[in-house]
């Protein structure tokens, strides 16, 4: 990590008391159409490579959620619309792949995608602490989203003992993965005007 | 220098519609697949069909990183015979190529269909198995189902038993059940496993009269299965060796799904309070349902 992002991190906390909710859209990010073109790609491939490493990688029941680092990052970087269209993309592409019913993943993720957004746009700046923190959230939101989908959609018993332990892992999974993966997809897509302010 | 713009009231409406229209869409997308409208459905299975070719690459390409996940998972569960193969595995893993995977899938596959041909499985003479490798699934915590690449047109249908091969360390060889095919489109199929709560296997404990029930997964635990409706009287011990029933009415119109003697698990334990006619028998399934990489298709069985 460099010593920027390091120096982002010790903001962190500052950050958590004094940003501001501007009330203010934030200056259009500038748009870098290879930081975009990079993003889109790396949500395609996140999906299929989380999919391929549930099929006998999981530890402790659970595998790291790549699309919702992905998601985050898109939010974070585009803002609320292009969040929630990276969650519809991403859950399509899910759904179309394990062959759950279509549109299922999307209800879940399209709204993280828009929250995480909105909750970017309303701060000043987001450090690559705050962007881990909301990973965090956004990836508890799409486990117990998820888990209401299957319950109202396919009937399934949850035993949720288990269902605890593999949602505590695949947590731990997505944040640690999410320390190493944010900062360089915020290097790559580039980091928005607001946060140049 | 700083500079902030202010939202105009178009730029606002469009923040709010675009995830409005697309939780609306979702939402319809799942009311008319559940409902398996035509159209939708058939738009999924061809882009599924469509995309299994990125699957196989994408699953192909996370070999190595997989195996060294499942080689992480082995250390945990065999401690004791971590040090005399932890230096070999190492080595072996690093060697491992591209060509090495596909013969290690192509191995292990043979072996199951051996074994599947072999005098020691159960007889199946109404069954032709095919070979399919796992390409896709849910990364969901609560999954109960994978996408496996052979489908109608390798003559599977809905509801074929499907195997997987047994992990070494379980005292039997070979393969055991772990579901049966619920979809399928021409390219892929969708496999329900044992801990799906639409999968119920017409089951028997081995060696004990009488001792048949009706397997199921268990609410409290996704790697147990219960054998219910299993008789009071007839006696079950732990470690004894569950298999397919395959029971047949006597008018012969009404078969199991799944022919007799495959195997499926072992009891850990059988419960029975006073108050009930039935025992529920736990089982441990001997294939672990949350990781396995290549299946056996037992199809033209003529489900019932």
């Amino acid at each position: 990590m460099s010593a920027a992002e390091l120096h982002e991190f010790d903001e962190f906390e500052d950050d958590l008391f004094e940003d501001e909710e501007t009330g203010e859209t934030p200056r259009a990010a500038r748009t870098s159409p290879v930081g975009a073109l990079v993003l889109g790609l790396a949500l395609i491939i996140a999906v299929y490579l989380e999919i391929a490493l549930a099929i006998d990688a999981r530890v402790l029941g659970a595998v790291p959620d790549l699309a919702a680092i992905v998601i985050v990052a898109i939010a974070v970087r585009f803002g609320a619309s292009w969040g929630a269209i990276a969650g519809f993309v991403a859950g399509l592409l899910l759904d179309v792949a394990v062959q759950t019913p279509l549109g299922a993943s999307a209800l879940v993720l399209t709204p993280v995608g828009w929250i995480a957004g909105v909750w970017a746009e309303r701060r000043r700046r987001v450090s690559l602490g705050m962007a881990i923190a909301m990973l965090m959230v956004a990836t508890l939101a799409i486990i117990v989203g998820d888990v209401i989908v299957t319950i109202a959609i396919e009937g399934q018993d949850v035993a949720w003992g288990t269902f605890a332990a593999r949602a505590l892992a695949g947590l731990a999974f997505t944040v640690l993965l999410g320390i190493l993966l944010l900062p360089l997809l915020r290097r790559v897509a580039g980091v928005p005007e607001r946060d140049r302010a | 220098m700083s500079r902030t713009r202010t939202p105009t009231a178009r730029t606002r409406l469009v923040r709010r519609l675009v995830p409005a229209v697309l939780i609306a869409a979702a939402l319809l997308l799942v009311t008319f697949s559940i409902r398996a409208q035509a159209e939708v459905v058939t738009a999924q299975d061809t882009a599924a069909d469509t995309t299994s070719a990125i699957q196989q690459v994408a699953q192909r390409a996370t070999q190595p990183v997989r195996d060294l996940i499942g080689w992480f998972g082995d250390v945990r569960s065999a401690q004791t015979e971590r040090d005399s193969l932890l230096a070999e595995n190492a080595t072996l893993r690093a060697e491992l190529s591209r060509a090495e995977v596909g013969q290690q899938d192509a191995d292990e596959l043979r072996g199951l269909l051996n074994y599947i041909k072999s005098p020691a499985f159960p007889e199946t003479d109404a069954y032709m198995p095919r070979a399919a490798r796992v390409v896709a699934r849910s990364p969901s915590l609560t999954s109960s189902t994978v996408v496996v690449d052979a489908g109608e047109n390798a003559g599977v249908q809905v509801g074929d038993p499907v195997l997987a091969g047994v992990s070494a360390t379980a005292d039997i060889g070979g393969a055991a059940l772990i579901g049966k095919i619920s979809r399928i489109t021409s390219g892929t199929a969708t496999v329900a496993l044992l801990s799906n709560a639409d999968v119920a296997v017409g089951a028997t404990v081995a060696g004990r009269r009488g001792a048949d029930g009706i397997l199921q997964p268990s609410a409290a635990d996704p790697s147990v299965l219960v054998l219910g409706f299993v008789r009071g009287s007839s006696i079950v011990q732990p470690g004894d060796r569950v298999v397919t029933s395959g029971f047949l009415d006597p008018t012969g119109r009404l078969a199991s799904a799944y022919p007799r003697g495959l195997p499926i698990g072992v009891v850990s334990e059988a419960r029975q309070s006073d108050a009930n006619t039935y025992k529920s028998v736990l089982v441990v399934p001997w294939v672990d349902l949350g990781s396995f990489a290549n299946v056996v298709i037992l199809t033209g069985g003529g489900t019932s």
